[in-house]
């Protein structure tokens, strides 16, 4: 399997703090790959060195190739890496479809000076979109909400339609940041089920997860995070009897 | 593509036409409401351009009276003391407005909102200041004076052919407006004015249309400055300091971030003035009271709450045809 994200040494400090430590990942195209680590570990700052929200203190970001370190959040975005939000961050006072079909923005070319004049181009490109925003809700089952407001939807649908919309933007990885925080089992379940859809979909999977059951069963490998560094990184089963690991989130076990 | 509802069309289309016979119906010589009727045009087109600004994107502007100021005052220069054609005259102080729109844009890009709200109002006390102190330019404290009516091949526009113009530009306006905000575009401002660190996650230049915006909302504030400096013949710096307020109670009092309220609150706070002649000089505080009234009242304005109240009834409606 073929690298497709990979991170060399990168940190991010603020003042004093090292949120992010050094860290190494590579992350195979097809694969869903895992990060977990106690609060705190830094995994959402590394997911906002990866989108492009901050800019990493030292290291680099590699995607397909290309170091993509000191790219802009929409030029990444353009480049094929979408993500959701831990503290669900939707666009609350438009439609389910219209939160979607934003998702879809970087896919589409016309210009404002297109949609002053409202040219037969721009015209077919909403038409197109508005098709892939459906194709989408349909993807994730939320067809029959897409009209409703997205602040006014339950929280578990909230959580898929973040999915949905960065998945309108037909990504190589999406990053999901805790999609299972707050869900019930049957929830979870069911999302589970969209993430192994979205891998067959042939789109690589990186997902923070606090559920040790959903990330041990799912995910393909699994990279610890603890205090901003990297402690292991292997598959599910040697990361669960991993010492480290255990001492990251036990603590160490006192002897004396 | 975004389909307009065919209730929504009647309403338009009553509208313009309310809009087209006024004239006719308050007297064609009667320049007193006339006078009122452009003043809703040109207050329109600041009401609309300050909703895309303030309503959609979410960037608040306390100085947008300084670009109407500037259109103006670029029109009548350019048309007096340049001698100018009125086309390329207004054409000019577009492009100008929309220049120095992309300068607040920049400011836009690094500010937040209270801070560039603090920056507009800075901005606007700027340009009437220089408006005042350069008097060689702009006719200094006592005003330009003696701008030439619109005239067309020979043909000197009345007032309320005049009135026809500007309703056709208000329109057009409009059109624009409609198109940008049912559009990517206007998709694009929503979800920066709601989150923007997901909408340049979702692939948006946040940075980029938070700069055009505040361009094309300053060009649209300096094509009502020409209709302005078009109907009064009569420009000075104080009218369009106290104008920045007045705009924003309109946008607010008639609701924000939807198409019909700005037009719905230029009616009305347009109007208020007139009915309330007597008590001129307690005008300031009775906007004051209003702003206070439709935000405890009505968050979203009154088009908002006209809005809630018709769905409300609807919901009611439908419950008392189930329910026996």
């Amino acid at each position: 399997m073929s690298v497709l994200l990979q991170t060399s040494k990168v940190s991010m400090h603020f003042g004093g703090v090292r949120a992010v430590d050094l860290v190494d990942m590579s992350i195979n195209s097809g694969a869903i790959h895992g990060l977990i680590g106690p609060n705190g570990a830094g995994k959402t700052t590394l997911f906002n060195i990866i989108s492009g929200l901050y800019i990493p203190t030292t290291g680099n970001v590699i995607f397909e190739g290309k170091d993509i370190t000191d790219k802009k959040p929409h030029e990444v975005t353009k480049l094929g890496i979408a993500r959701t939000f831990q503290n669900i961050l939707l666009f609350d006072q438009m439609s389910a479809l219209e939160n979607v079909m934003v998702g879809h923005h970087s896919r589409t070319d016309s210009t404002i000076l297109g949609t002053i004049f409202h040219t037969p181009k721009m015209k077919k490109q909403e038409v197109l979109c508005k098709d892939y925003a459906l194709s989408m809700l349909d993807f994730v089952g939320l067809s029959d909400f897409k009209n409703n407001n997205a602040g006014s939807l339950p929280y578990g649908q909230k959580r898929v339609l973040e999915i949905a919309r960065a998945l309108a933007s037909k990504p190589k990885i999406i990053m999901l940041d805790e999609p299972c925080a707050g869900m019930n089992p049957s929830e979870t379940d069911y999302l589970i089920e969209i993430i192994y859809k979205i891998r067959d979909f042939g789109i690589t999977v990186l997902m923070v997860e606090h559920n040790m059951r959903v990330a041990m069963g799912v995910c393909d490998i699994i990279t610890v995070l603890d205090h901003g560094k990297k402690i292991a990184e292997d598959v599910p089963d040697i990361i669960q009897n991993d010492q480290q690991v255990i001492e990251a989130y036990l603590g160490k076990e006192n002897l004396e | 593509m975004h389909k307009t509802k065919r209730e929504t069309k009647i309403v338009i289309f009553v509208m313009v036409f309310i809009a087209a016979v006024m004239p006719f119906i308050l007297g064609t010589k009667n320049n007193y409401f006339i006078n009122i009727l452009i003043s809703y045009c040109y207050y329109g087109i600041m009401a609309m351009s300050l909703n895309l600004l303030v309503g959609y994107t979410g960037q608040i502007s306390l100085g947008h009276g300084a670009f109407m100021a500037i259109g103006g005052y670029t029109y009548a220069i350019l048309t007096k003391t340049l001698g100018w054609h009125f086309l390329p005259a207004i054409f000019g102080s577009l492009v100008l407005t929309f220049l120095l729109g992309l300068l607040i844009g920049l400011a836009s890009c690094k500010l937040h909102a209270i801070f560039l709200a603090m920056t507009t109002l800075g901005f606007s006390k700027v340009v009437s200041l220089i408006i005042i102190n350069e008097g060689w330019l702009t006719g200094g404290a006592n005003g330009f004076v003696g701008i030439k009516k619109l005239t067309v091949f020979g043909h000197r526009f009345m007032n309320y052919q005049l009135y026809f113009v500007a309703l056709a530009l208000t329109l057009m306006v409009a059109l624009i407006c409609y198109r940008l905000i049912y559009s990517k575009t206007g998709r694009a401002f929503q979800a920066i004015r709601t989150a923007p660190i997901a909408a340049a996650s979702m692939g948006i230049n946040v940075n980029g249309y938070k700069f055009l915006v505040c361009g094309i909302s300053a060009a649209m504030a300096g094509l009502a400055g020409c209709i302005y400096a078009l109907n009064i013949n009569y420009l000075s710096a104080d009218i369009f300091d106290k104008s920045s307020i007045l705009l924003l109670t309109m946008t607010v009092v008639g609701g924000m971030g939807s198409l019909f309220g700005p037009i719905i609150g230029t009616l009305v706070i347009g109007t208020l003035p007139e009915l309330l002649r007597p008590f001129a000089e307690y005008l300031d505080g009775i906007y004051g009271v209003v702003i206070i009234l439709v935000v405890l009242f009505m968050p979203h304005g009154i088009y908002g709450g006209m809005k809630s109240l018709i769905d409300r009834k609807r919901k009611s409606d439908i419950l008392s045809e189930v329910t026996p």
